[in-house]
């Protein structure tokens, strides 16, 4: 199989590598630190002797997101999997202070994975396929602690639910990932209690949901019951917790 | 992330950060200095910060090269050597020297040039690095191997992680035919006995080790179980188990007591011996099977002794004085080590016999290990600092008088906790 991964360096994305390189599939990573993607790539190439190919972009220029497109298939004619996982954690304090700030994460987290899924969805309608995109349980509801992050995932999940809505009946997947707490260089900075998961023990259940055209997956799977807990939330309740 | 050393003694307050690649410069991450350290399975302080930061880097994992056909690996110094056993025993490589457990970094190894049940044919860690990569705090790059910058590769093997981050490190593997290894366990009474088993093995016997019962007063000192081995041919699947079976909590502290720890050596002693061929996981790795073992000990934490003498009588000295204080050792481990000249600066076998012994951290047990201190030094032995967490400054600086060598190399912005205690000043 022919996987392309956009963010390739995040922790989740090098797991899930690991993965599809494990049981044979080729890759092509897409990364913006040209040094970490190559670091990345000699590891795999390394560990399971496979076809690792790179290609250094960065995702957060937006209007380059259809030329890296049309380049990604010229060097792989046929893709059956995409993952994007690529995005920002933005310092919520900050962002209320100088609320310009939010902008750059908004682009990186929303206004880039839109073109790109929607580059992307043009390409393989024909052969078919799937695409996952790493969003977050932080999308489902406004909360005080980081709701300009979970803005920009919102409108993700909107955006993938749509196109769902309008590839049903065609070959093409989209798969809507959302991770819990992932110990992950983007939450170092936070407290790591008993709800954190390792990369390497949630990339086995992406990859599985892929390959089955799962609609909704959540990292790890439990995070389904607390987020229908935390969306029943009543909001006068909600208003008197610091989630 | 908190963090703590394998003994939890000293306890000290610690805050670990996270390096992920190696394009990062640790000394931007913090302000002041910091130590690197890998998984912290090192018992006493040389894993720990003085200045309470310390900089893991067990993410930074990655392997950069393996050449199958000459058994040359180039990978990132935070790879777990159980990590590593994954990649090359599939193509019949394994690690040259490889400690008791697997659970370290290859920084970590080299920082503190590990020995193994093999160190009278192979010597320590470093004898097989070829080259290492060390980043300093200034930003620049080193590149040191045995024939470029030997001075900074004698200082960084067994430099106990203080002369800059160790970034990537390059290995020469050893050629095996499977995953399997040949052993024979064989009991026997006395150091005596011991000594006649450990010279009639070492030549044709690739690994050997003792463990002792050194729970014993007077009848059947310095008995214990001599286990030789040497690799099998026999083929069969490579998988590196993880741990069957995890210590979620630390346990009370009643738990390991003089009773109990004589009854576990006894039964441990006349346990049935299975000699044949054994995976080579639980012979190298016995204790990895049990996760966080170290909670055993309780709140007040151990401290595993371990000092190198050329003297079999001082050993039994040795145990005859721990029995007599009622300092009964868990678990106790005696080697004869071999020739091989010292890889680092600061290596810490010689020729002799090196005795381990893990003793519950309280007061009558540092009073005892400060007596020993004394019979070593006056034999001319050393203690290993990788094991250590209360040695006194002047017996560090008896045991290695050529500690004033690696001030040259030293890290301004590094320093461990350690160091600060055995070194007197700031490195």
């Amino acid at each position: 199989m022919n996987v392309v991964v956009f963010g390739a360096t995040s922790a989740i994305a090098q797991a899930a590598s690991h993965f599809w390189a494990a049981r044979g599939d080729r890759l092509l990573l897409v990364a913006r630190n040209a040094d970490n993607l190559n670091a990345v790539a000699n590891d795999l190439r390394a560990r399971y002797d496979v076809d690792i190919a790179t290609h250094q972009a960065d995702l957060a220029d937006v209007a380059g997101v259809p030329d890296l497109v049309h380049s990604v298939f010229e060097s792989m004619s046929q893709v059956d999997r995409v993952l994007i996982a690529y995005g920002t954690l933005p310092d919520q304090e900050a962002c209320e202070i100088i609320p310009a700030d939010a902008w750059p994460h908004l682009t990186t987290n929303f206004v880039s994975p839109v073109i790109l899924v929607g580059e992307l969805s043009r390409r393989m309608a024909s052969h078919g396929g799937c695409i996952g995109v790493i969003t977050s349980v932080a999308g489902e509801r406004g909360r005080r602690s980081n709701y300009v992050y979970g803005s920009a995932k919102a409108g993700l999940m909107t955006f993938l639910q749509g196109m769902r809505h309008r590839l049903h009946g065609t070959k093409l997947h989209i798969c809507d990932i959302r991770p819990g707490f992932i110990a992950t260089p983007m939450t170092q900075h936070l407290k790591q209690g008993l709800l954190f998961a390792k990369p390497a023990k949630v990339a086995p259940r992406l990859v599985q949901a892929m390959d089955r055209g799962k609609s909704v997956v959540y990292l790890p799977g439990f995070w389904r019951w607390i987020m229908w807990v935390i969306r029943a939330m009543p909001t006068y309740i909600m208003h008197r917790t610091k989630l | 992330m908190n963090w703590e050393s394998w003994g939890r003694y000293p306890r000290l307050s610690q805050t670990a950060k996270a390096l992920y690649w190696q394009s990062e410069a640790p000394h931007l991450l913090a302000e002041g200095t910091y130590l690197p350290v890998g998984l912290g399975r090192s018992y006493g302080d040389v894993c720990l910060s003085d200045s309470g930061t310390v900089m893991t880097t067990k993410f930074m994992n990655r392997v950069i090269a393996f050449d199958h056909r000459s058994g040359h690996i180039r990978a990132e110094a935070g790879i777990a050597l159980s990590d590593l056993l994954k990649v090359t025993l599939p193509h019949g490589w394994f690690l040259p020297v490889t400690p008791g457990t697997k659970y370290v970094t290859l920084g970590g190894a080299v920082a503190n040039d590990v020995h193994g049940k093999n160190h009278h044919t192979a010597g320590t860690f470093g004898r097989h690095v070829t080259e290492l990569v060390l980043e300093r705090s200034d930003g620049r790059r080193i590149v040191a191997s045995a024939t470029n910058d030997e001075p900074w590769f004698r200082a960084t093997i067994g430099g106990l992680g203080l002369t800059g981050l160790i970034v990537e490190v390059s290995l020469r593997l050893k050629r095996v035919q499977g995953p399997f290894v040949s052993q024979e366990l064989i009991r026997f009474r006395s150091l005596d006995d011991f000594s006649k088993l450990t010279e009639s093995s070492d030549r044709d016997w690739e690994y050997t080790v003792a463990w002792v019962d050194a729970a014993r007063r007077s009848r059947g000192l310095g008995r214990g179980i001599f286990i030789r081995g040497n690799h099998a041919s026999k083929q069969g699947k490579p998988d590196i188990p993880g741990p069957r079976i995890n210590i979620p909590v630390q346990g009370p502290e009643w738990l390991l007591n003089p009773w109990s720890i004589r009854c576990f050596n006894n039964l441990y002693y006349h346990r049935p011996l299975k000699s044949g061929l054994q995976h080579f996981d639980p012979f190298f790795y016995p204790l990895d099977v049990l996760g966080h073992w170290n909670r055993l000990y309780g709140r007040r934490g151990f401290v595993q002794y371990q000092c190198a003498i050329d003297d079999l009588d001082l050993v039994g000295r040795i145990l005859a004085y721990c029995a007599k204080h009622k300092r009964y050792s868990f678990l106790s481990v005696l080697k004869k080590f071999g020739n091989q000249p010292a890889a680092g600066t600061l290596s810490f076998p010689m020729p002799g016999y090196t005795l381990t012994l893990d003793l519950p951290a309280d007061p009558n047990t540092l009073r005892v290990l400060d007596q020993l201190d004394q019979w070593v030094l006056d034999a001319g032995g050393r203690i290993y600092p990788a094991k250590d967490a209360r040695m006194s400054r002047d017996t560090f600086k008896r045991c290695f008088p050529q500690w004033r060598d690696m001030q040259p190399f030293m890290d301004p912005r590094i320093s461990s906790a350690f160091w600060q205690r055995v070194s007197g000043e700031k490195p």
